[in-house]
């Protein structure tokens, strides 16, 4: 398993993990009201702001937990960690299925608004499609590193 | 006009170089380990660039070995 595919598999963990925590939270305080008051939005912003650094401080966390146990699992100490034309276009690849996925969920997120779904809704579809996106983004990665291109 | 497949004989080309194994032709061109066991196996076709790099690194024309294979 190559440098990059081990972080794409992180990026995976990494995803599901802090979407699920996410959804909690915010299912959570749905659920005791705490969005539908007038600052309803500031609130959902402020914990999506606090959601990014927290996803990226785990990434990195993960990263050199599971490099560290790759490297004592295969006796590997110089891990390849080169980028090269194939993971360029792998990446290129993943990229545009998140794109694609993203930009659906944008499209879903106008259609609430025109249907007269309330704006709360509208901003939770955008991010699941970004969340989704990025997670399939990864999968397709992954398929392309074990099936080729 | 039917699927194109670039096939090669890198395989042969690494056994004819005294066994040089693929991690060492993946630092000689740049590329991952990886990359290399993806070309051997025709599950990536690289660019013209790498290609030729590959040729060199086995003082051979870059169509001694890699091949434009139509079926």
């Amino acid at each position: 398993m190559s440098y990059q595919e081990r972080n794409t598999l992180v990026a995976i963990f990494v995803n599901v993990s802090v979407m699920a925590g996410f959804a909690w939270l915010i299912w959570t305080r749905y659920g005791e009201g705490a969005f539908a008051e007038a600052d309803g939005l500031a609130i959902w912003a402020q914990t999506v702001l606090w959601i990014i650094p927290a996803s990226i401080v785990a990434t990195i966390v993960v990263t050199i937990v599971f490099s560290i146990v790759f490297a004592i699992a295969t006796r590997e100490a110089d891990a390849d960690t080169v980028v090269d034309e194939r993971d360029r276009s792998i990446g290129i690849k993943g990229m545009r299925v998140t794109m694609v996925v993203a930009s659906a969920g944008f499209i879903g997120a106008m259609v609430a608004l025109a249907v007269g779904w309330p704006a709360f809704a509208a901003f939770n579809i955008i991010l699941a499609g970004f969340a989704l996106g990025d997670l399939l983004g990864s999968a397709t990665r992954l398929v392309l590193y074990r099936g080729g291109i | 006009m039917g699927k194109v497949r670039i096939t090669n004989a890198i395989r042969r080309c690494r056994f004819d170089a005294d066994e040089m194994t693929q991690k060492d032709l993946a630092a000689r061109v740049g590329v991952t380990r990886q990359t290399i066991v993806a070309i051997e196996n025709a599950k990536y076709s690289p660019t013209l660039e790498l290609a030729y790099l590959i040729a060199k690194v086995f003082g051979k024309q870059i169509d001694e070995v890699f091949f434009f294979a139509e079926d």
